[in-house]
C-alpha cells in the first residue's frame, strides 16, 4: 500500500554517534527508512536503542555524521540555519516528554504564541487555536493555565500547540510517559486520528508495548538498527 | 497580539518584582544624587539665579560665583555707556565671622541689596516685608534652616566682623552650604566690610538690567575687555551660574561623588536585575526550547527577553518616581534643597532602561543554551 505514497521523511544510511567521557558510542548504525504520510508510526525499543535519537535526526534537531535525511522533498542538512528554522515553522510539530507549557499562559494562549510566529493574518490564528483545542477536546478547558490542569490535559494542550499549524510532520518523544495508562492511550488514539484525518506524518517514539497496537506502523529497534518493521491494518 | 512577556509578568508579578526593585535603586540613586548636588549648587548660585539681571560684571578669571573679589566700581560705566543697558546695580558679598549668642563663631557670606525702588537683584520674594525690615541699619534676613544654627529669633543681635547686626526677618531657599547666608542692604553690607557708608570706589559685583533680555550675549560681548589686565569679566547670568556650578562638579569632587556612586548603582543594578531575569528565563528553559524546535528564531525569543526588560524598566521608573516624589516632599519640609531640572528626569529615564536592557541582554545568552536537541532525552 505504501509503494503508492509518496515518502513524506526519507533517511538514508544515517550513522550518528555520542562521546561521553573517552568512550565514542555508536548509537544509529546506517539506518534507513522511509515515513509516510497519513500514518502514525511509532518507533519502540528498549532503553538505548537509539530511539530517541533516531526521531532527533529525522526531524531536524540533530545532524547525522553520515547519511541523509530528505524531508519533503528537500535535504535538511543542506538548508541554512535560517531556513530550517523556516522549514521547520512551517512544515514540523514536536510534542515531548514533558509539557513544556509556560506557567503563566492558558491552554488557549498555549496554543496561540508559537502560531504567532507564522505569516497568518491574526483571526486566522485565532481559528487554527479554537480548533486544535476542539480537536483535543479542551475548547471548554480554552481559559485553564497549566497548574490547573491535569497531567493528561497538559500533554493534550501540548498537543493541540503543536498541530494548530496543521504541520505535515509531527514528532513526539515518549509523549506518555508521564501520565496514567488511561490517558496514555487516549493519547495515542488522538494521534492516530489526527494523523488519517490530516494526512500528516506522525512519528512517535514509546516505549510502552501496550500502545503499539494502535499504530499503523510499528520499528523496532536494536543497536541503532531497524530489526522489525511491522504496518498494521487499521 | 499575544505577549508571553506581558503575560509572564501579569501573573507572575513576584518573580520580577527584585528586578524592579534593583533598577529603581539604582535610578534612584543617580536622581536623588543629581537632585541633592544640583540643590547644592543651586544655592551657590541663588543670587544669581533668583535676581532679575541677565548681565553680571566680576572680578577677571573668576573661578566660581561664591569666590569673587572686588571690582572698580566705575566699570558700570561700560555698561552704562550701552543703550540696550536699562539700569545697573551695585552688589556687595563679603565673607565674614558672625559672633552668634553665646560666643561661638559661624562663617558667613553677607550679600548686600540695593533697596531702592527699581531695584532688580534682591529676589522678588523679598519685596516689601523683607526689603523694609532690612532698611534697619545693619539689619539682616537669615534663611529659617539656619536659624537654629545661629541661634537667632527675630531681634536676636549678631556680630558682622564686629558691628552688632539684628536679626530682622526670615527667608527660605537659602540655606548656606557649610557657613550661612547673610542678606541686608548694600549700605550695611560695606558696615560690616569696614568700607563705611560712603559710596566706595569698589564694589563685589556690578549687575546690568537690559530692555531686551534675549540680547544679554551681545551686550556681554560687547562690555567684555579683552586686554590681559583687565579689571573685570562680563558674563551673562546664565553663564556665570554655569561656569560656577561647574566649577563645584568638577574641582571640589563631588561631581567625582555623584559619578562613583552612580557607577555602584548600575552594577548593583545590573547584577541584581540580570540574575533575576536569568533566573526567570532558566525557569522556562524548556518552554523556550520547545518553541525553538517548532521554529521560533532566536532572535524572535530575544525579543521576549529585550519586552521584559523594557517592562522591568518602566515599573523601576514608576518605583523610582513615587519614591523620589516622597524624597523630594520630605526634603521640602526639612529644607534640604533637591533640584530636578528637566534633563536629570531625562537623563534618569535614560540611565534606567539602559540598565534595564544591559540587564536583558546579559541574561540573553542563557536563551542560547536553549537547545531543542536537549529536550530528546
Amino acid at each position: 500500500m505504501q509503494f503508492e505514497k509518496q515518502p513524506s521523511l526519507v533517511a538514508k544510511a544515517l550513522h550518528r554517534g555520542f562521546v561521553s567521557g573517552h568512550v565514542r558510542q555508536e548509537v544509529i548504525r546506517g539506518l534507513s527508512i522511509e515515513i509516510f504520510p497519513g500514518e502514525l508510526t511509532m518507533i519502540a525499543g528498549p532503553s538505548g536503542s537509539g530511539k530517541t535519537t533516531l526521531l532527533a535526526l529525522l526531524s531536524g534537531l540533530l545532524s547525522p555524521e553520515r547519511g541523509t535525511v530528505h524531508s519533503l522533498g528537500q535535504e535538511i542538512e543542506l538548508l541554512p540555519d535560517r531556513e530550517r528554522e523556516r522549514y521547520r515553522l512551517r512544515h514540523t510539530g514536536f510534542v515531548f516528554q514533558g509539557f513544556n507549557l509556560f506557567s503563566s499562559l492558558t491552554a488557549y494562549e498555549q496554543v496561540l504564541l508559537p502560531l504567532q510566529y507564522g505569516a497568518r493574518p491574526d483571526t486566522d490564528l485565532r481559528e487554527a487555536a479554537r480548533l486544535a483545542l476542539e480537536e483535543v477536546g479542551l475548547l471548554e478547558k480554552r481559559h485553564l493555565r497549566p497548574l490547573e490542569l491535569s497531567g493528561g490535559e497538559k500533554q493534550r494542550v501540548a498537543i493541540a500547540r503543536a498541530i494548530a499549524k496543521a504541520p505535515e510532520l509531527l514528532f513526539a518523544d515518549e509523549p506518555t510517559s508521564a501520565l496514567d495508562s488511561h490517558n496514555a492511550e487516549r493519547i495515542v488514539v488522538l494521534f492516530k486520528r489526527l494523523a488519517h484525518r490530516h494526512h500528516s506524518s506522525i512519528v512517535c517514539v514509546t516505549h510502552d508495548e501496550h500502545l503499539l497496537r494502535h499504530a499503523d506502523r510499528v520499528l523496532h529497534l536494536r543497536d541503532g538498527q531497524i530489526i522489525d518493521d511491522k504496518r498494521r491494518s487499521s | 497580539m499575544l505577549s508571553l512577556a506581558r503575560s509572564s509578568l501579569r501573573h507572575e508579578f513576584h518573580r520580577y518584582v527584585p528586578a524592579i526593585l534593583a533598577v529603581a535603586f539604582a535610578s534612584l540613586l543617580l536622581l536623588i544624587q543629581m537632585a541633592l548636588l544640583l540643590g547644592l549648587f543651586g544655592i551657590v548660585t541663588a543670587v544669581i539665579d533668583r535676581s532679575g539681571a541677565q548681565i553680571w560684571l566680576t572680578c577677571p578669571r573668576l573661578p566660581s560665583f561664591d569666590q569673587a573679589t572686588d571690582i572698580p566700581a566705575r566699570s558700570a560705566l561700560a555698561l552704562k555707556a550701552l543703550p540696550e543697558v536699562a539700569a545697573t546695580e551695585d552688589v556687595e558679598m563679603i565673607n565674614a565671622q558672625v559672633r552668634i549668642p553665646g560666643g561661638a563663631m559661624i562663617a558667613a557670606t553677607v550679600v548686600g541689596y540695593d533697596l531702592r525702588p527699581g531695584g532688580f537683584v534682591m529676589p522678588r520674594e523679598f519685596r516689601p516685608a523683607l526689603a523694609n525690615a532690612m532698611h534697619m541699619p545693619d539689619g539682616v534676613i537669615v534663611d529659617h534652616a539656619d536659624a537654629d544654627k545661629l541661634h537667632a529669633k527675630l531681634g536676636t543681635v549678631l556680630e558682622i566682623n564686629g558691628v552688632r547686626a539684628p536679626v530682622v526677618g526670615f527667608t527660605r531657599h537659602f540655606r548656606g552650604v557649610g557657613g550661612v547666608y547673610l542678606f541686608t542692604s548694600l549700605q550695611s553690607a560695606r558696615q560690616f566690610s569696614g568700607n563705611g557708608i560712603q559710596v566706595p570706589a569698589m564694589t563685589t559685583f556690578i549687575a546690568a538690567r537690559l530692555h531686551h533680555p534675549e540680547l544679554a550675549d551681545q551686550v556681554r560681548d560687547a562690555v567684555q575687555p579683552k586686554s590681559a589686565d583687565r579689571t573685570f569679566d562680563a558674563w551673562t547670568g546664565r553663564s556665570l551660574s554655569r561656569h560656577s556650578q561647574l566649577y563645584w562638579l568638577l574641582e571640589t569632587g563631588m561631581g567625582v561623588g555623584v559619578l562613583f556612586s552612580a557607577l555602584i548603582g548600575v552594577v548593583v543594578g545590573v547584577v541584581i536585575t540580570s540574575q533575576t531575569l536569568r533566573g526567570i528565563i532558566l525557569a522556562s528553559l524548556k518552554e523556550y526550547a520547545t518553541l525553538r524546535a517548532m521554529g521560533v528564531s532566536v532572535s524572535s525569543l530575544r525579543t521576549i527577553v529585550l519586552e521584559l526588560a523594557a517592562w522591568i524598566g518602566a515599573f523601576g521608573l514608576v518605583v523610582t518616581g513615587v519614591v523620589a516624589y516622597a524624597l523630594a516632599f520630605i526634603a521640602d519640609k526639612s529644607s534640604v534643597s533637591l533640584d530636578f531640572p528637566w534633563w536629570t528626569i531625562a537623563a534618569t529615564i535614560v540611565f534606567t532602561f539602559a540598565v534595564a536592557f544591559a540587564s536583558g541582554f546579559i541574561a540573553l545568552r542563557v536563551l542560547y543554551t536553549a537547545e531543542p536537541s536537549e529536550l530528546l532525552r
